[in-house]
């Protein structure tokens, strides 16, 4: 019996020739050939599989799930005893509320990406807001400081977040803590990340995947999609690299607000944060919460050699012109926000402080903060509450008002998507 | 659209069996791949296609004349046709390539005498918007422009030479300029190589088959696991911030460097040659293992082949080659290098780096005279300081290929506190190893590779492919385009 995958087709005349060309020999050559690839990718896609669930990167406790509007939130309850993190019930990385907690207690809730959340290494206690509460308690004993820090979170999507636990958090203060960088200010969704395309529990399917394609093909392009994504090991790395780094265009990844004038591709997702912001100090005036937007500053922009780096070498991705000054993003989104009736904070001192000894404030990695520089944070949101009397201000409004409960619902569901 | 995406995996599954369908038919799978040429170079942008188009009419209609003229003797007609080809295509390749940097010397040197001259604005006020690039801070590069027009310019002073008759129809032609496989970063393919292979119809033996995958795997996994993984750990962070680097992570960088961009760009062209084999064509080779040379002269021979042969035989002969006095071979040589040196960008660090190789190249000629013409590696321990000088000195040149600026050149070879290699991350080790070892181990042993996967029946050719698009997809995180697509 012949190998089934031998060859069948020798032409002789490989090579120039005006012979007729055999096809069917050619295509079967093909056929035989496609067979392989498929094999050998399905193959390579199980022992990926295999391997992922040994390394119980599918297990339960997973540290995220995925939302419609948001994409993707803490999930509540994670633990990782390796940097002791526990997340409460809301997946805030801060001690759970009580149920015996004080109705009149004061809380603070800081929003943000990972430098907020704590990432890089960094110990749940060494967090800002910790360190924080610490502070505040020494002028206010019943208070509480909330971390709503979410790895890779836009603006937008801390905004929502914050304006979503209104109602189960009954903060007295939110603070937005963004950055004036490319992943802050630019998100890449439209907003809502997910697109019904068929009634019923699984018609949800993310956006980008039926995006492009004609609508009636939006179904069998969902189905197609929810089918990998239960078989494809590698289909679900694909779309979790996605998650991560994002689909902004190449020629902006590295962008900044600035005063150049905003490429097309910036525009749209520029003026969308905006309105979110926008959106959540509406939510907050409605229910009495100060709203505060803390603009930090990212590790490029800590020192006049790291920003003069940065400009020189991301000009091909967005990066503001050569001549812009170090302090000029800031300025502009600060003057966007206010523009807007939001109240800023701007942290450049804080940062300039710890871009003159990286090694002092950052984890290894060079982005995030260690114990130290989570302190400086503090540090500085306390300066801030003090200089404008908020403590106290907030202290006696909520006095006069105490909650009716110590916490509500949360206000997603985490087993539902 | 980029070879390591599944668009092009997608593109490939539709043209491949279309083609062997009509494979008998000359005219209807030439088409086919002409549209599919298009097509592909319009997922990048379709605006670029306009630019292809113009380049294809302006040859094809000067190719015609020069030929006309030349059979009818007319040799200065033939020479104005041949001059509006090139001013033509140099003329879109200057304004797209190096506007931008000449408006910039300019404001300089204007600057030195105290007028001030803001280039960007004057870039910005004078053209319309779809000629700048997005983040509006210059002007567009159509990608793959120096490939093309290079490849064109190549056929109209092949006719005027009279080494080549005008191609049989424009189809032909526009195909031999828009073939996707090589388009946008080659091999620059000579007509005189190509035209003739649309005479014939196109053949696929299983060995064709074979060596076509062969080439297309060997290609992705360089791209992928070589190229991509040293830039993503180590070569693009530590030129980002030089200074926050040891010393030693600032070396590895550097060598990371030469290895990123051979095992990129000989990886793009082992997939375009391997994807040409599918249909059917040949294509020139474009490297052979270039950091195991003895010379700088020797290295230009294994690097980017395609481009140093069409300047030797476009450039350097026509200045004279290697004939008349050492003078005139010397300035020959020079003009040669910066022409490559330009040819990739436009920047200062560009000019030096051809005038750097070609200075060597003199320095190679005059100590070869010295020793009588007799060479100097003719023993092992020779052979070995040879290798290790050349190998050091394109390492170090790659610093004017990767820097952006004369600032980051400087801050790179600025010693750094420690020699600390802690912040170079697992894969970035694995990567470079692997690079270094299968480009100096035995030619012998890829051979024996290549040999058993030339002997496997297809389905276990198909099932080696699957498991490398496999390992593609693995690694691949977005979409990396290849280093020699920005020139």
């Amino acid at each position: 019996m012949s190998d089934p995958g031998a060859s069948t087709y020798d032409d002789p005349a490989d090579g120039l020739s005006t012979a007729p060309v055999q096809r069917a020999a050619a295509l079967r050559l093909f056929a035989w050939v496609f067979l392989g690839v498929a094999v050998g990718f399905a193959a390579f896609d199980r022992g990926v599989g295999l391997a992922d669930a040994k390394q119980g990167a599918d297990g339960g406790n997973r540290s995220i799930f995925t939302d419609e509007r948001l994409g993707w939130l803490n999930r509540p309850h994670f633990e990782n005893p390796d940097y002791q993190t526990r997340l409460d019930r809301f997946g805030l990385r801060s001690p759970e509320i009580p149920d015996d907690a004080p109705l009149d207690e004061l809380r603070l809730a800081g929003f943000g990406a990972s430098n907020v959340y704590g990432a890089g290494g960094a110990l749940q206690p060494w967090c800002w807001n910790y360190k924080l509460e610490t502070l505040v308690r020494s002028r206010v004993p019943a208070a509480r400081v909330h971390n709503g820090g979410v790895m890779a979170y836009s603006a937008l999507q801390s905004c929502r977040l914050a304006a979503s636990l209104l109602d189960a958090l009954e903060p007295d203060l939110v603070m937005v803590l963004v950055s004036p960088s490319a992943q802050l200010m630019l998100d890449p969704s439209s907003a809502a990340r997910f697109v019904r395309v068929a009634e019923g529990p699984g018609g949800l399917v993310p956006k980008d995947v039926v995006a492009g394609w004609p609508e009636f093909l939006h179904l069998p392009v969902a189905r197609t999609h929810r089918f990998l994504n239960e078989w494809s090991a590698l289909y679900r790395r694909q779309r979790a690299k996605f998650q991560v780094n994002d689909r902004r265009d190449e020629s902006i990844q590295r962008w900044m607000v600035s005063r150049a004038p905003r490429p097309a591709a910036v525009e749209a997702m520029y003026q969308r944060t905006l309105e979110e912001f926008s959106a959540l100090a509406e939510a907050c005036r409605q229910r009495g919460v100060e709203l505060r937007v803390g603009i930090l500053v990212d590790v490029i922009q800590d020192s006049e050699k790291a920003w003069a780096n940065y400009l020189r070498n991301n000009q091909l991705e967005g990066a503001p012109p050569l001549e812009t000054p170090r302090r000029e993003p800031i300025e502009v989104l600060r003057e966007a926000l206010e523009a807007r009736g939001i109240a800023c904070w701007d942290f450049f001192e804080e940062a300039d402080k710890m871009g003159q000894d990286r090694r002092a404030y950052l984890m290894p990695d060079d982005a995030h903060w260690n114990e130290a520089g989570h302190l400086v944070l503090a540090r500085g949101i306390f300066k801030r509450l003090e200089a404008e009397g908020l403590l106290e201000t907030l202290r006696q409004r909520r006095a006069a008002k105490p909650r009716l409960r110590p916490y509500g619902e949360f206000p997603f569901d985490p087993e539902g998507s | 659209m980029n070879f390591h995406s599944v668009q092009f995996l997608a593109f490939l599954a539709a043209i491949l069996p279309l083609f062997w369908l009509l494979a008998n038919q000359r005219q209807p799978r030439n088409l086919l791949l002409l549209v599919g040429s298009y097509y592909f170079y319009g997922s990048y942008n379709v605006w670029f296609l306009s630019l292809l188009v113009y380049s294809t009419f302006l040859d094809w209609i000067c190719g015609n004349r020069i030929h006309a003229a030349r059979q009818a003797g007319d040799l200065s007609r033939a020479r104005r046709f041949l001059w509006i080809s090139l001013l033509g295509n140099l003329g879109v390749l200057g304004f797209f390539k190096y506007t931008d940097w000449a408006l910039r010397s300019v404001a300089e040197g204007l600057g030195w005498l105290g007028v001030q001259f803001d280039p960007l604005a004057f870039t910005q006020a004078a053209l319309p918007r779809f000629l700048l690039n997005e983040q509006m801070t210059g002007i567009l590069i159509p990608i793959g422009i120096s490939f093309y027009t290079f490849q064109t310019l190549s056929y109209t002073i092949d006719i005027y030479r009279g080494n080549l008759a005008p191609a049989k129809s424009f189809s032909d032609f526009a195909l031999f300029v828009s073939f996707f496989p090589q388009l946008v970063a080659g091999p620059i393919v000579r007509a005189i190589d190509f035209l003739p292979q649309l005479e014939y119809r196109p053949r696929l033996g299983s060995e064709r088959l074979r060596e076509g995958l062969w080439r297309m795997n060997t290609g992705l996994l360089k791209k992928i696991a070589v190229a991509d993984v040293l830039g993503q750990h180590l070569v693009d962070p530590v030129y980002a911030d030089p200074g926050q680097y040891s010393t030693l992570v600032q070396l590895l960088a550097l060598y990371g460097f030469a290895f990123q961009i051979y095992f990129d760009f000989s990886g793009y062209s082992d997939i375009a040659i391997g994807t040409a084999k599918l249909v059917g064509f040949d294509l020139t080779e474009n490297f052979v293992t270039p950091y195991r040379s003895r010379s700088v002269r020797e290295f230009w021979r294994r690097w980017h082949i395609s481009l140093s042969s069409w300047v030797r035989d476009y450039i350097y002969f026509p200045l004279g080659g290697s004939r008349g006095g050492e003078n005139r071979v010397r300035r020959n040589l020079l003009i040669t290098m910066l022409v490559i040196g330009v040819w990739h960008g436009a920047s200062l660090l560009w000019v030096l780096y051809g005038l750097l190789q070609g200075t060597t190249m003199i320095f190679e000629r005059v100590f070869e005279r010295l020793r009588g013409g007799k060479e100097f590696a003719t023993n092992l321990p020779r052979s070995l300081l040879s290798w290790f000088l050349t190998f050091h000195f394109i390492v170090f040149s790659c610093l004017f290929i990767r820097a952006r600026s004369w600032d980051q050149l400087v801050a790179m070879v600025t010693p750094s506190a420690g020699f600390g290699v802690e912040a170079i991350k697992v894969w970035a080790w694995w990567a470079l190893a692997f690079g270094a070892l299968s480009h100096f181990w035995p030619p012998a042993i890829t051979e024996w590779f290549h040999r058993r996967f030339l002997r496997c029946p297809e389905l276990l050719v198909g099932l080696l492919t699957g498991l490398v698009a496999g390992a593609v997809a693995w690694l691949v995180v977005g979409q990396t385009p290849y280093i020699y697509f920005q020139f």
